[in-house]
């Protein structure tokens, strides 16, 4: 059930040919994704996941990946009895080829993920080595200075800080917020703070 | 090859019209109603050549259960793929399931040929084409009902499709309902997670077959000669969501006041059809009784089924 509203299909993993069909596609979800990026799960929305649940749909050529080594996520890490031994990863035991850390916290290791809250590393067995050595490699990568990096788009050009409310309100504007305006230059940040002190009305503007 | 559909007492005159229109094309396949109402109206329309079964003869160890717990509509769906089930069980080589709001306008072998050499066939609801305004609030919508139709299934006799058809079962068991907050719509939303848990899923893509409503205004539906042509391809069924024989201006209650006459699909499909649901007794059906209503209108608010129901 909770596959059903976050969607069937997991984004982590996509991959393209280079034919007209995918073309199609990618025009096709950059369009919705752009618009609607949003979890939103009363209304149909999580993300650009749940629009993939439409390729099968629309795309003839699709492929369903169905090896167990791929994308072993904590969804479905139980029941794919991750097993290690001589430094290889099996699944089902097949090689484990792609394993996704999604909602992995390292300042939390002993926790699988932040989406769930009730699995902990110790319960997954041997996958807890993947975990241990996760976390030793994104230390080794400078996961802890890289942490303190700003976000690149967190700013107006002023320096002012955009603040959480002010982005969903532009969000909810959607199909009435001008392409051609730069919502980052200060004079568009006056006419946007303008807009909303009063309500958020379009016409305000 | 077997076809089937199920319905309540209401549903019959669209029955009798659905299983004409199909054997005027394979009068060799038949063709199995599961008719979920009283005993006299099972006999009356078995009387007329329909093979009828009763739900109760389904092998559904929880059916008393169902009854009480679901509404009409709701129950009519869960007997979906408990027929399916039960057809397959009896070692028929492929089943169609066809809702009784279809209407068979052409013949359907290519269709039958590709139900028999794949586990599943399913129709989506949009097949790729250009953008436009109301296809975007269509794609929206379907997010929330669901990406394939389930007024047509296609089902041939394999081990994984046995296996799908139990768990589709087992799960409109107790969680067939409309709550599109919290994903449900019905048997259809569950239709979604069926390309990734039945390997040989086929998912149609013949723009002919089970075009309805959500179709607009992509297709046009067009009369050529004897039969209908969809866009450039030969209509083979025409699923009527929502359509009212005794409104028969308007496509769907679905699709809001949009007329016939405005909406792309030939006048004649809509207007031959309320016709013939008129004279096959649709105001003759349409308040018959739901046999299993419960004693007072509030029961299953109280009832434990109904706490299950609600989660």
């Amino acid at each position: 059930m909770r596959v059903l509203r976050a969607g069937v299909y997991n984004g982590g993993v996509v991959g393209f040919a280079d034919c007209e069909e995918a073309h199609w596609f990618l025009e096709w979800w950059q369009a919705k994704v752009f618009r609607r990026c949003v979890r939103q799960v009363k209304r149909g929305y999580h993300f650009e996941q749940r629009w993939l649940d439409f390729a099968p749909s629309l795309v003839a050529r699709h492929h369903l990946l169905r090896d167990p080594g791929v994308n072993v996520g904590h969804w479905n890490l139980l029941e794919r009895h991750i097993r290690v031994a001589n430094n290889r990863v099996t699944a089902l035991g097949v090689p484990c080829r792609v394993f996704r850390f999604s909602g992995y916290q390292p300042e939390r290791p002993e926790m699988v993920t932040k989406y769930n809250r009730h699995l902990t590393v110790a319960d997954t067995g041997e996958a807890a080595a993947v975990f241990a050595r996760y976390h030793a490699l994104l230390m080794s990568a400078g996961y802890t200075e890289a942490r303190k990096l700003p976000y690149a788009y967190e700013t107006y050009r002023s320096g002012a800080t955009i603040s959480e409310r002010a982005r969903r309100a532009y969000q909810r504007q959607g199909d009435a917020v001008s392409n051609d305006d730069n919502p980052f230059e200060r004079t568009s940040f006056d006419r946007f703070r303008r807009w909303f002190k009063m309500g958020g009305h379009p016409k305000a503007r | 090859m077997i076809a089937c559909t199920v319905i309540s007492a209401n549903y019959v005159p669209a029955v009798r019209v659905l299983v004409a229109s199909f054997r005027r094309f394979h009068p060799a396949i038949p063709f199995y109603v599961v008719l979920a109402a009283e005993e006299h109206i099972c006999q009356a329309v078995a009387a007329e050549g329909i093979k009828v079964l009763r739900p109760d003869e389904m092998e559904i160890p929880t059916l008393p259960a169902l009854l009480e717990r679901y509404t009409c509509l709701q129950t009519i769906i869960a007997l979906k793929p408990a027929i399916l089930r039960y057809l397959l069980a009896r070692g028929h080589d492929s089943v169609i399931y066809l809702d009784a709001d279809i209407l068979v306008t052409a013949s359907l072998a290519p269709l039958l040929e590709q139900v028999a050499s794949h586990s599943l066939c399913l129709t989506p609801h949009l097949h790729p084409a250009p953008r436009s305004a109301r296809r975007e609030k269509i794609e929206r919508s379907l997010l929330l009902t669901g990406i394939y139709n389930a007024g047509f299934i296609g089902i041939a006799n394999h081990e994984e499709s046995r296996r799908f058809v139990a768990w589709w079962e087992e799960r409109l068991r107790t969680h067939n309902r409309r709550d599109k907050k919290h994903g449900y719509h019905y048997d259809q939303r569950w239709l979604d997670l069926a390309p990734s848990f039945v390997r040989d899923t086929h998912i149609v893509r013949d723009q002919g077959c089970n075009v309805g409503q959500w179709c607009l205004p992509d297709v046009t539906v067009t009369r050529d000669g004897s039969g209908y042509r969809v866009n450039d391809v030969p209509l083979r069924f025409f699923h009527f969501s929502g359509f009212d024989p005794l409104q028969p201006e308007k496509v769907s209650r679905h699709a809001g006041r949009l007329k016939v006459s405005e909406s792309g699909f030939a006048p004649e499909l809509f207007a031959d059809y309320a016709q013939l649901l008129r004279s096959a007794g649709w105001e003759q059906y349409i308040n018959a009784p739901w046999p299993w209503d419960p004693p007072w209108p509030w029961h299953r608010w109280f009832t434990k089924s109904a706490s299950q129901n609600r989660r």
